[in-house]
C-alpha cells in the first residue's frame, strides 16, 4: 500500500516509488537511508517532501529524479522502472523529462544566464531551431530578460535562483525537483521564487517536488509528504487532511 | 565545439595559475625549438667550415690514404684521376706536415699546396680576409693563417722556415717570404695552414706532380653523393693502374662533428623532456585542482544530462588547450628566436676560435630554423597534456551526480 492522497481511479501515476531501500555503506556500518518507501507522484502536483535533516527528503528526490538508484524497490517514472536503466539511459532521462532546481543554485559559473539555460536545452536534445527563442521565453518567464548577459556572480541570490527555474523549465520536463530551493535566500526572495514556482504549477500545471523544512514552502504545497528516519510517516493534502501512514512504511 | 569553448573559459577562472602553468610549458618548448636550431646552426657551420676550405661538395684522396684529418703521409699521394665525365671544378692539393720556423719560435702546421686558378673556382674565398696578396707565381712566397702569424709573431714582408718531409721521406726546409695573412671562415684553418703555390709545394716536396687530395665543386643543387656515385660507376676517379680515388662528400667528412651533434640533439631533447615532465606535473596538478574545486559543477552538468565521457573529455580538453595553447606561445618564442639568429648570427669570437683552434669551425653560427622541431614540441606538449589530464578527466567522469551536486 502506498501514500496516495491525491490518486483517482484509471490515473497513471507520473512517478511511482515502490517499496524503496537505499543503503550507504560508511565504513563497517550500512546507514539505511530509505526503508521501504512508497509513494506514487501524479502530473501536475506541487509535493513537498518533508522532514528533518537525514529523514531521507533529499534520497527519495536522488531516487525519482534519476540521480541515484535504490538499493531494493522500484522506482517509476512516467511508467518506466529507472531502477534499472544503466547511467546513460538515467542521464537521458535526466536531460529530457526532469529539471532540477538546486538549493545553492547550482549555475556555471563562467556562463552565462542564457547560456545556462541553454545548456539545458541544448542537453536535452531539442532542435537547434527556436532554441534560442525558447531560451528567451524561459529567461522572461522568471522576469529576467533583462538580465540575460549576465554571469552568475553578477546576479544576486533570488536573480541566480530565477535562472535555475528557467533552466530546469526551458526543456518543458515531465516534473521539477526542487531541492531545498529556498534555503540560501531570505525570506522576501525565497517567497517570491515559492510564488513563482507555484504560478508556473497553476498556469501551466508543471509538477514540483520539493524536499525542504521551510515552513514557508510547506505553507505553499498542495501535498506535504512527511519522511522520518528513512520512512514515510504522514501524508497530508494542502486541505491540512493527513493520510496516515501505513505501518509498511515505517521501517524497514 | 561547445566543450572546447566551455574549456576555454574554464581555464581562464584562474589565469593566474593557467599562466604558471603554462610558462613551463612555454620555456620547454621555446628551450626545445631554441636548441634545436642552435645545433642545426652548428651542423651547417661546421659544414660551411669545411666546404669553403677544405672539402668543397666531394674530396677524393688516393687509394689507402687516411681519412682521419689528422695525418697528411706523402707517401700516399698518388698522380690525379682523369676525372672523365665530371663538368664541375676540381682543386688537386698536396696537404702535408710542416713545422712553420719564425725566428725562435715554431708552430706544426698543415701545409696547402695549391693551384691558383683551379683553387679559386672550387674554393672562391667568399668573405674571407686577406691582408696582403696571395704568393706570387714562381716565388718562394707563403701565405699564414692569421692567427697562427699572430702566435709566431709573424707580419707581412717577414721570412719564415717551412720544414717538411719530401715524398722520399727526406727532411727539407726552405725559407719563404710571407706575403698574405689569412682569415677564412674555418678556425681550424686561421690557426694551422701555410699556403704555397704548387710549384713551391713540388719544390719542397719533390712531388713530381703527385697529389693528396681533390676538392670537387659541382655547383647547382645536385646531390654531391648522387653525382659522387654516378662518377665512381663511371670510372671517373680511376688511376692509369686501376686503382681508384676515394671519394666522399663534405657530409661523410664531417660525419664525426655531426655525430657529436647528434649527441647534443639527444641532450637537448632529455633535457625539454625532464622539463616537459615537470610541465606536465603542473598541468596534472591545475587540471586535479580544477575538478575537485568543480564537484558540484561537475554534478549539475551530470544533472542536466551530460554524458560521462563528455564531463571527462571536458577536463581533457582543458589540459589539452593548456598544453596546446602554452605549446604555441613557446613554440613562436623559440621560433622567433631561431629565425632572429638565423638573420643576424651569434657571433662566437675570434678568441674562442683561437682557443679551440683544432676544430674547423666559423666564428659565426647561423641557427637554422626548420618545421620539425615545432611539430614535434607541439605534439609533444599534447601528448604531456593528455596524460597529464587522464586521471582528472576519469575522476570527473565517475562521481555520483547526487553526491556531486551538493558537494561543498
Amino acid at each position: 500500500m502506498s501514500t496516495d492522497p491525491n490518486g483517482q481511479a484509471g490515473q497513471t501515476p507520473l512517478c511511482e516509488l515502490q517499496g524503496v531501500t537505499k543503503n550507504y555503506p560508511m565504513g563497517d556500518l550500512v546507514v539505511q537511508a530509505l526503508r521501504g518507501v512508497s509513494v506514487k507522484v501524479y502530473a501536475g502536483e506541487f509535493t513537498a517532501f518533508a522532514g528533518p535533516s537525514g529523514s531521507g527528503k533529499s534520497t527519495v528526490l536522488n531516487c525519482i529524479g534519476c540521480l541515484d538508484r535504490p538499493t531494493a524497490g522500484k522506482v517509476y517514472v512516467e511508467g518506466q522502472d529507472v531502477a534499472t536503466l544503466s547511467d546513460g539511459a538515467l542521464g537521458v532521462v535526466r536531460a529530457k523529462r526532469i529539471g532540477f532546481i538546486f538549493q545553492s543554485f547550482n549555475l556555471i559559473p563562467v556562463l552565462t544566464a542564457f547560456e545556462n539555460v541553454e545548456l539545458a536545452l541544448r542537453l536535452s536534445g531539442a532542435p537547434t531551431a527556436g532554441q534560442k527563442e525558447r531560451v528567451e521565453e524561459a529567461l522572461r518567464s522568471v522576469g529576467l530578460a533583462d538580465y540575460m548577459k549576465r554571469r552568475p556572480a553578477q546576479l544576486s541570490g533570488g536573480q541566480q535562483q530565477r535562472v535555475a527555474i528557467a533552466r530546469a523549465l526551458v526543456k518543458t520536463p515531465a516534473l521539477i525537483i526542487a531541492d531545498e530551493p529556498t534555503a540560501n535566500l531570505d525570506s522576501k526572495n525565497g517567497a517570491a521564487i515559492l510564488d513563482l514556482m507555484r504560478s508556473m504549477n497553476a498556469d501551466n500545471g508543471t509538477t514540483f517536488l520539493f524536499s525542504t523544512h521551510d515552513p514557508m514552502v510547506m505553507e505553499r504545497a498542495r501535498r506535504i509528504v512527511r519522511l522520518s528516519d528513512g520512512s514515510v510517516v504522514g501524508d497530508e493534502r494542502h486541505d491540512g487532511a493527513v493520510q496516515a501512514a501505513s505501518p509498511s512504511h515505517v521501517g524497514a | 565545439m561547445f566543450l572546447v569553448a566551455l574549456a576555454l573559459r574554464n581555464l581562464f577562472r584562474n589565469t593566474r595559475r593557467t599562466l604558471i602553468t603554462s610558462a613551463a610549458v612555454v620555456f620547454g618548448l621555446a628551450i626545445q625549438i631554441l636548441g634545436w636550431g642552435m645545433v642545426n646552426g652548428l651542423d651547417d657551420n661546421f659544414l660551411r667550415a669545411v666546404a669553403t676550405t677544405t672539402t668543397g661538395d666531394i674530396l677524393l684522396r688516393p687509394p689507402d690514404y687516411p681519412d682521419d684529418g689528422l695525418s697528411y703521409p706523402l707517401e700516399d699521394a698518388a698522380m690525379p684521376p682523369a676525372l672523365t665525365g665530371f663538368t664541375g671544378e676540381a682543386a688537386p692539393r698536396a696537404i702535408f706536415s710542416a713545422k712553420v720556423v719564425h725566428h725562435a719560435d715554431a708552430a706544426r702546421a698543415m701545409g696547402i699546396g695549391y693551384e691558383p686558378d683551379q683553387d679559386y673556382r672550387v674554393f672562391p674565398r667568399e668573405g674571407w680576409r686577406v691582408q696582403g696578396v696571395w704568393p706570387d707565381k714562381d716565388q718562394p712566397q707563403v701565405a699564414l693563417g692569421d692567427a697562427m702569424a699572430r702566435m709566431l709573431g709573424v707580419a707581412i714582408g717577414d721570412q719564415v722556415t717551412i720544414q717538411a718531409r719530401t715524398v722520399d721521406g727526406a727532411q727539407n726546409a726552405l725559407a719563404y717570404d710571407v706575403t698574405a695573412l689569412v682569415h677564412t671562415d674555418n678556425g681550424q684553418i686561421d690557426n694551422n695552414a701555410a699556403w704555397l703555390r704548387m710549384s713551391a709545394a713540388d719544390e719542397l716536396l719533390q712531388l713530381h706532380g703527385r697529389r693528396t687530395h681533390i676538392a670537387l665543386r659541382i655547383g647547382g643543387l645536385e646531390d654531391p653523393a648522387a653525382v659522387r656515385d654516378h662518377l665512381l660507376a663511371a670510372g671517373a676517379f680511376k688511376m692509369a693502374d686501376g686503382k681508384s680515388w676515394v671519394a666522399r662528400t663534405t657530409r661523410e667528412e664531417a660525419a664525426d662533428m655531426l655525430a657529436i651533434n647528434d649527441i647534443r640533439r639527444r641532450a637537448i631533447l632529455m633535457l625539454v623532456g625532464v622539463i616537459m615532465a615537470i610541465a606536465g606535473l603542473g598541468i596534472a596538478s591545475t587540471v586535479v585542482m580544477a575538478a575537485y574545486e568543480r564537484v558540484r559543477e561537475i554534478g549539475t552538468l551530470l544533472a542536466l544530462g551530460m554524458k560521462r565521457r563528455e564531463v571527462g573529455g571536458l577536463f581533457l580538453i582543458e589540459g589539452l588547450l593548456l598544453g596546446i595553447g602554452a605549446g604555441i606561445v613557446g613554440a613562436a618564442l623559440g621560433s622567433a628566436a631561431v629565425i632572429y639568429w638565423q638573420i643576424n648570427g651569434i657571433h662566437l669570437g675570434e678568441e674562442l676560435i683561437i682557443a679551440n683552434g683544432s676544430l674547423p669551425v666559423s666564428a659565426v653560427i647561423y641557427m637554422r630554423f626548420t618545421w620539425a622541431p615545432v611539430f614535434g614540441a607541439l605534439g609533444f606538449s599534447a601528448l604531456i597534456a593528455t596524460l597529464a589530464s587522464l586521471f582528472p578527466a576519469w575522476f570527473a567522469a565517475h562521481l555520483n551526480p547526487a553526491d556531486a551536486v551538493r558537494a561543498d
